[in-house]
């Protein structure tokens, strides 16, 4: 988890992958949008999103919850991949906290 | 939640008041307009009314004229999505922004402006959420309104006779792609016009010259007219029938004249609050029947318009309604003293219209968007003046060689176009 947050640049691509590994996440066949905690600012963000990637999105997260309870992971052709995760869903995570933002910011100064 | 308003400095404060108080809010009447046109084709329009409100719009030739089979409805979407997030500013910044009002924000508002005109990237989610609001636009229209809509239907079939309003099976089917391609196709600088009143020349020059717009012509469409019927049975006691021939194009203005006197000559309605009494030619005809309204209509668009009358009858009587606003139009007994009420009406609408600075923008943009020339009022009237008897009956000569005749609401009675 703490991987999405460590600023690329910093990290060499083959450490990044060490420790994207190293996490766990991955052998559940998550990715890292799925991990992120349901705030209010994701649940927007998720309204935008075109439905077939909640669809996929929603499978890999009920994967997991069947995975875990059967304290089971998946086999390991099927673990998520660094190159295979995209950050499907922060960047409107970003433009939505951007957006309450300049809320709270107006509602302040005027 | 209050505005900067309260925050103005002292000094800055009493001075603007004393200067509100110099003039009306709807500022003097006789400005000087001042029309231009930049080399990329704009037209610019600005005339200093030393009102304290000022009103700057940016228009367009973008109607759902130029829609076409496949993003029917667009114009509506495009135009309920004014004010949604754009490339540099977020919904909610537009709308705080401009809520800030008077002579003074202009400055600060006027980039807003710029970004809603030039800069729209309907977000589909944005998109997806207007579906209500066109819903409610659909459920709120009034029949008088869609007999209107449906004489367009009837007399031009594609191009003009588009409505207005989305059609109910578009809603939720216009995608951002699709209203972006419309956009592209309309919002260019050659079918734009910037008015502004109140505001220094200079700075609405500035302010043209800063819009982002491409200078393609964009998309055209040659709608000649047909004339037909369409009636659209919905029941309920009222008969609303809209009846009219072809009038003249907006560019061709001793035509459009003729056609707008016309429209007086047919009924102005009654010109007395809570009277019913009008002597109009139209409601001669028909007499004294139970309760019926009636009304001229006048349209001009760039290269063709529609005049006629709008009636709405008890759904028994409608037929013989009907038929006497027929015979009317079809007679064109038009006397001179028909003629001079209508230009005496016909002038005093002009001006009443130009009196409020909203309804004088829209006015002035329409004239300047459709003609690419502004004229100003006293010019306009004295163009009135010259319009004579026998313009006005060819003008309803031209009108009644094919009636167009479209109906909403209890259709019992209301005749078809070939018994009329």
């Amino acid at each position: 988890m703490a991987v999405s947050f460590v600023p690329k640049r910093f990290m060499s691509s083959a450490l990044q992958r060490f420790a994207y590994n190293l996490s766990g996440f991955n052998k559940y066949g998550l990715h890292r949008d799925d991990l992120l905690d349901e705030t209010d600012d994701v649940k927007e963000a998720l309204k935008r999103v075109p439905q077939d990637v909640i669809d996929q999105r929603n499978f890999r997260i009920l994967r997991a919850a069947q995975l875990s309870i059967q304290k089971d992971i998946l086999p390991k052709d099927q673990w998520t991949k660094l190159e295979d995760d995209k950050l499907y869903l922060t960047p409107h995570v970003e433009d939505v906290a951007r957006e309450r933002q300049e809320r709270e910011d107006w509602n302040k100064n005027y | 939640m209050a505005s900067t308003l309260t925050k103005t400095p002292l000094l800055r404060s009493i001075s603007s008041r004393g200067y509100a108080q110099l003039a009306p809010i709807g500022g003097i009447s006789n400005y000087e307009l001042k029309s231009t046109t930049l080399p990329n084709k704009l037209v610019l329009v600005s005339a200093e009314n030393e009102s304290p409100l000022a009103r700057v719009s940016v228009i367009f030739r973008a109607g759902s004229r130029f829609e076409s089979v496949d993003n029917l409805g667009a114009a509506h979407v495009v135009r309920t999505a004014a004010g949604l997030s754009t490339r540099n500013a977020s919904q909610f910044a537009i709308i705080r922004n401009l809520q800030q009002g008077t002579r003074q924000a202009v400055e600060k508002v006027l980039p807003f402006l710029s970004e809603v005109a030039t800069e729209q990237v309907f977000k589909p989610w944005e998109i997806a959420e207007l579906a209500d609001r066109l819903k409610l636009d659909l459920a709120v229209r009034p029949l008088q309104l869609r007999a209107v809509d449906l004489l367009h239907k009837a007399a031009f079939r594609t191009g003009l006779g588009n409505s207005q309003f989305i059609p109910k099976f578009q809603i939720g089917k216009i995608s951002s792609e699709t209203l972006q391609h419309f956009v592209s196709s309309t919002f260019t600088s050659g079918r734009a016009a910037v008015i502004g009143l109140g505001i220094d020349n200079s700075k609405l020059t500035q302010f043209a010259q800063g819009l982002n717009l491409d200078s393609s012509a964009g998309i055209s469409s040659v709608n000649p007219y047909k004339g037909g019927e369409v009636r659209s049975d919905k029941g309920g006691e009222f008969a609303f029938v809209a009846l009219a021939g072809e009038g003249a194009a907006l560019t061709n203005t001793k035509e459009a004249l003729a056609t707008a006197v016309l429209q007086n000559v047919l009924s102005a309605g009654p010109q007395v609050k809570w009277s019913s009494n009008d002597n109009g030619v139209v409601p001669r005809a028909i007499g004294n029947t139970d309760g019926y309204s009636v009304r001229g209509i006048n349209a001009s668009y760039s290269d063709t318009g529609l005049v006629g009358v709008l009636l709405a009858a008890p759904a028994k009587s409608a037929g013989k309604i009907v038929e006497g606003a027929v015979k009317a139009l079809k007679s064109g007994n038009i006397s001179d003293a028909d003629v001079n009420r209508a230009k005496n009406l016909l002038k005093t609408n002009l001006l009443l219209e130009l009196e409020s600075g909203s309804s004088a923008v829209q006015s002035y943009g329409t004239q300047a968007v459709l003609t690419g020339a502004v004229r100003s009022p006293a010019d306009v009237v004295s163009a009135v003046d010259s319009v004579t008897t026998a313009d006005v009956r060819n003008a309803l000569q031209k009108a009644a060689r094919k009636l167009t005749i479209a109906s909403v609401g209890n259709l019992s009675e209301v005749p078809y176009a070939d018994q009329l």
